[in-house]
């Protein structure tokens, strides 16, 4: 573990960092989220609502095609709740679509099986050219590809495979016509407006030109495949509008809770993908380069928000946040890659 | 400031709505706007820059919406309205005219 330099400061409520892009403390130390943040009852209140929204969509969406939701499941806890949750309380349909992106750790494969043979639905796996993958990682380790304001929920390289993903999942849904896309972002990973976002495809067609440029100057012209989409189909197709859900912003659940729960479908975690991965053998190289180049854990922002929100310790938080891997803990992973330390 | 304080009436303050406006895109979205090297111009294309993605769109219309008190269509979404921080203020300008 690498020590957090002394002279970062914490907010006394939530952990955020004074190293964190736009952060500001009052006198008390309160960071500026945490002075327009409501104290931690009220974040049932507001779940609560939350809840009621995703209930309204979801009650006016099934049944209709032949899936309910495409969640976009990773193997690791948060989808791996998120799909049981759908499943089983709220009975939706769920087709579950993994992203291999050829670092998902042995444990977390049994559990994308485990999981999706437990509540007894579709699972679909798509392996995307490792050639692509280790280039999209180690380019995204070394160039500025993402907003500034993107850095401040993930590292690069989760950012680069989290739109990848994405992509997959809109991409899927308007082949299969299936009206909502589910992922499992938890506060912090996501705009809070990310509950319920409905997205228009016009609109997403003119983001997703300008961000294909970047990608094709990024990544090669592979990333047309990946990041792009046929353009006809989106045309064509009857949804005019695809409902992007984030439910696990509106349960409030504990991480030990979650874990129990699912538990009992028979997922179990993993030793080797670091203190904030439940699948992921990159993640600790992604936090180790984020922290080389920005001075901030880039999981700081969800893990404060869940303090914030009263799911969990300030304690916890401190430890997690402080658990930056050391270049010896992720070398192997840098290798598999082809990442040069030094190009960091 | 904090945000709560920004959800105020802003009808016929030009100079406060540029203010939060401008210190909502700073603080939530990091884009600064000035002649500083590396400063964002406000006739700048925040897309094709590179400035604004997707999610960070979705958070501007609806922080637009809440601040201002407006309705924001699909049609003005869809238009080139809200692509330079010029335009978002004319555009919020008119809207609560």
């Amino acid at each position: 573990m690498t020590a957090a330099a002394t002279d970062i400061r914490l907010c006394t409520r939530c952990v955020l960092p004074s190293t964190f892009p736009g952060i500001s403390f009052d006198a008390a130390g309160l960071c500026s989220m945490c002075q327009d943040a409501p104290p931690v009852p009220e974040f049932e209140k507001i779940r609560g609502e939350l809840r009621s929204r995703l209930e309204a969509v979801f009650d006016a969406n099934r049944g209709k095609a032949e899936y309910d939701v495409v969640v976009a499941f990773s193997g690791g806890k948060d989808s791996s709740y998120t799909l049981m949750t759908l499943t089983r309380k709220y009975g939706l349909k769920c087709l579950a679509v993994t992203i291999d992106n050829g670092f998902i750790a042995e444990q977390a494969q049994k559990n994308l099986r485990a999981v999706t043979s437990s509540l007894g639905i579709d699972f679909m796996l798509f392996t995307p050219a490792p050639v692509f993958m280790n280039n999209l990682y180690k380019t995204s380790a070394t160039q500025q590809v993402h907003t500034k304001a993107a850095l401040t929920r993930a590292s690069s390289m989760c950012n680069s495979c989290i739109n990848l993903i994405n992509n997959h999942m809109v991409k899927l849904a308007i082949e299969k016509s299936v009206p909502i896309i589910a992922g499992g972002y938890i506060g912090g990973q996501v705009p809070k407006d990310s509950v319920i976002m409905q997205m228009d495809l016009d609109v997403q067609a003119r983001f997703r030109s300008e961000a294909i440029k970047r990608y094709l100057k990024n990544f090669g012209p592979d990333a047309e495949g990946y990041f792009g989409m046929n353009e006809e189909m989106v045309k064509r197709s009857p949804l005019r509008k695809i409902n992007i859900v984030n439910p696990m912003l509106a349960f409030g659940v504990s991480e030990d809770q979650i874990i129990e729960e699912i538990s009992e479908l028979g997922w179990r975690k993993t030793a080797d993908t670091g203190s904030n991965s439940t699948n992921c053998l990159l993640n600790d190289l992604g936090i180790a380069v984020h922290y080389k180049q920005h001075q901030f854990n880039p999981y700081v922002n969800e893990i404060a928000e869940q303090v914030r929100t009263g799911l969990m310790s300030r304690e916890e938080a401190i430890h997690k946040v402080q658990d930056i891997p050391d270049f010896s803990r992720v070398e192997r992973q840098a290798r598999a890659i082809g990442l040069d330390w030094n190009e960091v | 400031m904090k945000n709560s304080d920004l959800a105020t009436d802003t009808r016929g303050m030009d100079g406060q709505m540029d203010e939060k406006i401008r210190q909502y895109l700073a603080e939530t979205l990091l884009i600064e706007f000035g002649d500083a090297p590396g400063a964002t111009s406000e006739d700048e294309n925040l897309f094709e820059s590179g400035l604004i993605d997707s999610f960070g769109f979705v958070q501007l219309v609806s922080f637009l919406e809440k601040t201002f008190d407006i309705k924001i269509s699909d049609d003005e979404v869809m238009s080139d309205s809200l692509s330079t921080y010029a335009k978002i203020r004319s555009f919020v300008e008119a809207k609560v005219a």
